[in-house]
């Protein structure tokens, strides 16, 4: 097992300057006698190596046999689809004449994930910039057309990356301020029946006022009017925030969700209650619209 | 080295008895590599360990190095077989655990259907395995697409390097205890 003669060298994985040093001179065994040459050796050999395998997995490319580090700079025409940091990475090690100014393989490590987390943070921003851009759209759509029902609705992976954001504000570093329009799209997305009422969880407190659901029992599942007030007091509860958040685009449902939890309330005697939305109605109603509000159905 | 330090040194290193083994041929040729099942169901490979002029072998000076879970074939420990008169590095069986190798993985495609940030990922779990090594003075010196296994899990591709019998140890020379 510890036998190094089974070891087959591959010299595909050798730095170039490998090949030029002299004949039956220096053999790899021999190096690792001396401290000093086997540090150099360990940058030499083992980070070019890494290099080569770091290129073959990104490039996807099994390694010709003929092929060799000095002659990867012809087969420069593959795209790794690199940012320039991992391309100039490559380059460095590979092409570098001197060793000693190779960097370490943890460096090399650490260069790698920072591309790795700079590439997540753009693909997540690109994700997050189309999801809010999809679900606006949707929600001006309704805002036009909310008669019938709606041809559409917000996929789960939407619905999920707006309730990742609602505590985006916060984030310390962080660039996103997206909470506010999550909020309004949460918010907006229950009004519009664009979010099914089962994948929103709010807290009781918020919901719970004339909701008569029995205990345990998810109130979008009960009554048809106990569904509709809890829709309208979660979708409250979302829009609310948003414009807290100074989001006055959230006025427009806002204002009309309260005029349809009044107009139910009074139809079922609630006028306390009728009286205490009214009043959070005229608060709202001080912010700047945006668009004329439509008339009930 | 002595027959005292030797012993230190693979006292380090778990042993394995036969109450450990579910699974292995009765028949055992010495100094023969075979595969067998440890009592947790993990799937092992012996192999066979060359004393040569009491030293250690390599193999094992170089897994008692390494104290941290990396991403390397797993060594579990040593087996003194009383019937083939060897001595076996229990290590962990990557065919069976559904790892494959590189160049494999790179002829059929399971790197290339990846996407580019699971390559990255996995090039950095590599280049930090490497980096482990080299902290505790160790040089890989196989690292090729021959020596890494590849294992997909939960859509993330894990590597693990083999082949650390080549290994090297390196570095200033450790101060003896006494």
């Amino acid at each position: 097992m510890s036998d190094t003669d089974k070891y087959t060298h591959d010299p595909r994985y050798d730095p170039p300057e490998y090949h030029t040093q002299p004949k039956g001179k220096s053999t790899i065994h021999t190096f690792y006698s001396d401290t000093w040459r086997s540090g150099f050796l360990l940058k030499l050999l083992i980070v070019v190596s890494l290099t080569v395998l770091v290129w073959q997995i990104l490039s996807s490319t099994p390694l010709p046999s003929d092929f060799n580090s000095a002659s990867m700079k012809r087969m420069a025409g593959v795209d790794l689809k690199t940012s320039s940091q991992v391309n100039r990475l490559l380059d460095a090690i590979l092409f570098s004449p001197k060793p000693s100014k190779r960097v370490t393989a943890m460096e090399f490590a650490q260069r790698i994930l920072d591309e790795y987390n700079d590439l997540c943070g753009r693909e997540e921003q690109q994700d997050i910039a189309s999801t809010i851009q999809r679900c606006r759209e949707m929600v001006n759509s309704r805002r036009h057309r909310h008669s019938k029902e709606p041809a559409e609705q917000f996929s789960g992976s939407d619905i999920g990356t707006l309730f990742e954001l609602d505590d985006s504000w916060d984030d310390p570093g962080s660039g996103l301020r997206l909470a506010p329009e999550a909020m309004f799209l949460i918010g907006a997305g229950i009004l519009w029946d664009l979010i099914p009422l089962d994948m929103v969880d709010v807290p009781s407190s918020a919901v719970s006022k004339t909701t008569s659901s029995p205990k345990g029992t998810h109130p979008s599942l009960g009554k048809h009017s106990d569904r509709l007030v809890y829709k309208w007091k979660t979708a409250v509860y979302y829009l609310t925030q948003a414009r807290e958040m100074n989001y006055y685009d959230a006025s427009y449902e806002l204002v009309r969700v309260h005029y349809l939890l009044m107009d139910w309330y009074n139809s079922h005697g609630g006028e306390e209650v009728g009286n205490e939305l009214k009043s959070e109605k005229l608060s709202v109603q001080e912010a700047p619209m945006k668009s004329k509000l439509e008339v009930i159905p | 080295m002595s027959s005292q330090q030797r012993d230190k040194l693979i006292a380090k290193l778990p042993e394995i008895t036969e109450s450990d083994i579910s699974t292995m041929p009765n028949e055992r040729p010495p100094k023969t590599r075979f595969v067998g099942k440890l009592g947790d169901g993990e799937h092992v490979v012996f192999e066979p360990l060359a004393w040569k002029r009491a030293e250690t072998p390599r193999l094992l000076s170089i897994y008692t190095e390494i104290s941290r879970d990396v991403n390397i074939q797993r060594l579990f420990g040593i087996f003194h077989d009383s019937l083939s008169k060897t001595s076996y590095a229990v290590m962990e069986d990557l065919d069976e655990a559904s790892f494959v190798l590189l160049k494999d993985a790179l002829s059929n495609n399971l790197i290339s259907q990846a996407s580019y940030l699971q390559r990255l990922r996995l090039c950095y779990e590599i280049a930090l395995a490497v980096a482990y090594l080299h902290s505790v003075h160790i040089v890989v010196k196989v690292l090729s697409e021959e020596s890494i296994f590849i294992k997909q899990v939960k859509g993330e591709l894990i590597p693990a390097l083999s082949d650390l019998e080549y290994a090297r140890l390196v570095g200033p020379p450790k101060r003896s205890s006494c």
